[in-house]
């Protein structure tokens, strides 16, 4: 019961989002839409990352956050509100690989992420526009395309993990909350996962 | 050993994921390897190309917020209305097994009841809407077409018993407007053979038409059973008279499988 209680109280003060998630659990649908308005650009790219398919990412990440609005009341605060999103996109995410593999020979490696449904230049990046391109930027259309393969040719341990660390910035903690490892493994995955994406892309990474 | 050691944790050092002490030790490490310098150098590009990624990530559609919270709505709606069509179905389900069955499903006695009004004296058959509830207007009097009638009535409620329905017993309630038609309706019950088990008892109705046991109120009445003589039945005409226009004694007849 104490180890409840304070367990409940680190969340309060751990947890961003733990009045907006207590308010929707109570049914207030304003917080839920406040929660659906703060993540849903994070839970689209990492579902896009992940099935390399913008119509696909769209429905998924409703999906999701239909899948979040049916279970929040099943969320204990155990972690961050955040990682517990994290969790079901990504269950959601590979769910949904694995599907597209076996009913229409999806190759994850092979679709182009900036395809877009209904071609709208609003709907994603052109990565071919050179007004997106900054001198920040580090790499161009081509390389993107060509780390992007190298990530999705990965095991699906090893791409997931360097999806959330490298893409997503998640801390090493958080990664291995959300993948219920030990932190040691998720950052063994991760070494394991640039040494092959390291062989992979030699040619990008010699030289000045 | 130490190298491939060290080269494995060159990618956390990069990130500042090591500990002073470890960092210290892989920079002393990198400083007498200048191979391990060129491994560190790819490994800080390929980490600017993995982390730059993210920058290339397309947007979401601009309605994405819209369309998931619709969607909400739309199960939330389809919830609330399966609920309250659950609900009305369930209160539906309730009223039409209560007209149906409840009367056999409450069979510990598992009663209709058939009330002979006294208010209707022709003898006319008049049903009401509720949980077969019948008044069958009658009258019990000496006169020999009076038991005609009864008799017509107690067929009709034999029939009632014997006709799929789920009761087992049914009470039905007649006027009786003297002791000797009170005898009458009591040698005739005996006819009803060893089929049924027959018992009567006598009640009063007031004014607003509800019945009142008032076994105590009248004198030496017993019930009858089939295959037992009645005796010592008797009807005391002041209790009835207490009780002018519709109120009045009554019987109450119990027929039961």
């Amino acid at each position: 019961m104490n180890g409840e209680i304070i367990e409940l109280t680190i969340n309060r003060l751990n947890d961003p989002d733990f009045e907006l998630v207590k308010a929707a659990k109570k049914g207030d649908q304003e917080a839920f839409s406040e929660l659906v308005e703060k993540y849903s650009h994070q839970v689209f790219a990492l579902c896009i990352k992940i099935l390399n398919d913008y119509g696909e990412a769209e429905d998924l990440t409703q999906e999701v956050f239909l899948k979040v609005y049916k279970n929040i009341k099943k969320f204990k605060g155990k972690s961050k509100f955040s990682t517990w999103l994290y969790q079901i996109t990504l269950n959601a995410a590979i769910n949904r690989v694995n599907y597209l593999k076996k009913r229409h020979h999806y190759d994850i490696s092979s679709i182009n992420v900036t395809s877009v449904r209904g071609g709208d230049e609003d709907y994603g990046i052109d990565l071919a526009d050179p007004s997106r391109t900054s001198e920040d930027d580090v790499i161009g259309k081509e390389t993107y395309q060509i780390i992007l393969k190298a990530i999705n040719e990965l095991p699906e341990e090893f791409r997931v993990v360097i999806l959330l660390r490298d893409v997503e910035e998640k801390s090493y903690q958080e990664i291995a909350e959300i993948l219920n490892v030990p932190e040691g493994t998720v950052k063994s995955r991760i070494h394991r996962a640039r040494e092959i994406l390291k062989k992979k892309l030699e040619p990008y990474l010699e030289g000045g | 050993m130490k190298r491939d050691r060290l080269l494995k944790k060159i990618d956390l050092y990069l990130e500042g994921e090591l500990s002073p002490s470890e960092a210290a030790e892989i920079e002393r490490y990198l400083k007498k390897c200048p191979e391990c310098e060129q491994e560190l150098e790819k490994y800080r590009k390929l980490l600017l190309m993995t982390k730059a990624i993210a920058k290339f990530t397309p947007a979401p559609p601009p309605d994405l917020q819209k369309k998931i919270m619709l969607q909400i709505e739309r199960v939330e709606k389809k919830r609330r209305f399966i609920i309250s069509n659950l609900a009305i179905s369930f209160a539906t389900a309730m009223v039409i097994l209560s007209i149906l069955y409840l009367p056999g499903m409450l069979n510990i006695t598992g009663e209709t009841t058939l009330k002979m009004a006294s208010s209707g004296m022709n003898g006319s058959v008049v049903a009401t809407p509720q949980v077969k509830q019948i008044a069958y207007a009658t009258n019990i009097s000496p006169s020999p077409g009076a038991i005609e009638v009864a008799k017509k009535q107690f067929d009709l409620f034999t029939a009632e018993l014997g006709n799929g329905s789920r009761a087992r017993r049914i009470t039905y309630i007649i006027p009786i407007t003297s002791s000797s038609s009170w005898q009458k309706v009591a040698s005739y019950l005996k006819n009803f053979g060893n089929n049924y088990k027959v018992a009567i008892k006598p009640i009063i109705r007031n004014k607003n038409g509800d019945y009142t046991d008032v076994m105590a109120q009248l004198q030496r009445v017993k019930t009858y059973n089939p295959g037992v003589e009645i005796e010592d039945v008797a009807y005391n005409p002041s209790v009835g008279d207490q009780y002018p226009g519709n109120a009045g004694v009554f019987l109450q007849i119990s027929v039961e499988r």
